[in-house]
């Protein structure tokens, strides 16, 4: 059930768990009794929760910057690195990159919302993010996926073009 | 072309990116920056311009979606529909608040060794570590299946009633990683709750163990 939540696919029950963990072990550190943690104000929780969040973050970026490192430290490996590509599949990563040069050559305010939408987010939760009206996100956003499709028109791509 | 046939061909385009990116992270916003935009603070231009980022980033993009679940599980607006992880979330706060009064309310009822049980509040039926004799390291915790369980959390308390290690399974046994580390002939407590595929919850008889020297 946790998997088949659209929104879940990008947040993994392991991200949760330590977020959760964390928040346990500091709320419990800093207050020591249950009496305290009962009477601790929701916004002390929450400011707690957002700051395990932010160290969570921290310490991954970390974790990579030292990975990178030692990457870059490491032998050279043999051979070719890169996958062989099918001629499908490289049609297709093409159409993504022009895909991604049409929304890059939109208008900034545009091209959030635009980023946003197809990322898979819905235009109320676009609308709540920006704090913006429902009528001024909905114009922004057909606004702007109207110049990509026009931007991949010019380029042949979609209804006006041969490929798609 | 179809909204539908955008997204998956951007999602694709975001994941090949972020592939060629590396793990060095140079351009990206701070997490500060990105909980700002979370939280809509700041000025309207510098978050949209933390919003093309996260969204154009799949590394930004799921701390983007971490930030967010927590914000939104301690603000949940009237009326929204809270998905899995944002709920997980808002549960922290009453497992933290909860956890608390739990765990005191025992130690003061029960100075002894705590006694499995199967009842309903026992219905995770515990099976290791042995509480009649010391445990041998790694410490491994093994609980009964639950019907309908389609997770389980693990919490176990060190002598002085602090946590010291948690973890998240969909499995009924978790090693204790040689991390946490463990005084011989002190007793930790540990207890298991399992998250029901309906929403309700289970949870085992809080359990005491001890380990022997090394």
């Amino acid at each position: 059930m946790v998997r088949r939540v659209g929104r879940g696919r990008r947040l993994s029950d392991g991200d949760v768990d330590d977020v959760l963990q964390e928040v346990r072990i500091r709320v419990w550190r800093a207050l020591g009794t249950g009496e305290k943690i009962a009477a601790a104000p929701a916004s002390y929780v929450y400011r707690t929760a957002v700051s395990a969040a932010l160290d969570l973050i921290r310490r991954r970026r970390g974790r990579e910057v030292e990975l990178e490192t030692l990457d870059a430290r490491g032998p050279a490996p043999s051979g070719d690195r890169g996958p062989v590509t099918p001629d499908r599949s490289l049609e297709r990563s093409e159409l993504g990159e022009r895909i991604w040069q049409a929304v890059d050559a939109i208008a900034d305010a545009r091209r959030a919302v635009v980023r946003m939408y197809l990322n898979g987010y819905r235009l109320d939760e676009i609308a709540t993010l920006l704090d913006w009206t429902p009528a001024r996100t909905r114009n922004l956003l057909y606004r702007g996926l109207g110049d990509v499709r026009r931007r991949l028109g010019d380029l042949g791509i979609g209804p006006g073009g041969r490929t798609e | 072309m179809t909204d539908e046939r955008l997204q998956a061909l951007y999602a694709e385009v975001v994941a090949r990116r972020a592939e060629a990116a590396g793990r060095g992270r140079p351009a990206c916003p701070a997490p500060d920056a990105i909980l700002a935009l979370v939280e809509r603070a700041g000025a309207e231009v510098g978050r949209l311009a933390t919003l093309d980022h996260v969204m154009a980033c799949a590394a930004c993009l799921a701390e983007f979606e971490l930030l967010r679940a927590v914000v939104v599980a301690g603000r949940p607006p009237a009326g929204r529909r809270l998905t899995w992880p944002v709920l997980a979330l808002a549960a922290t706060v009453l497992i933290a608040v909860g956890l608390g009064g739990l765990w005191r309310a025992r130690q003061d009822r029960a100075p002894g060794p705590p006694v499995m049980r199967g009842g309903a509040e026992g219905a995770v039926s515990t099976v290791l570590p042995d509480p009649d004799r010391p445990a041998a390291r790694p410490v491994v915790f093994v609980w009964h299946a639950v019907p309908g369980a389609t997770r389980y959390a693990l919490e176990m308390i060190d002598p002085d009633g602090r946590p010291a290690f948690m973890a998240g399974t969909a499995d009924t046994s978790v090693t204790l990683p040689p991390t946490v580390t463990l005084d011989a002939g002190a007793e930790y407590r540990w207890i298991v709750r399992a998250a029901l595929a309906g929403g309700g919850e289970r949870r085992s008889a809080a359990r005491a163990f001890r380990v022997a020297s090394p």
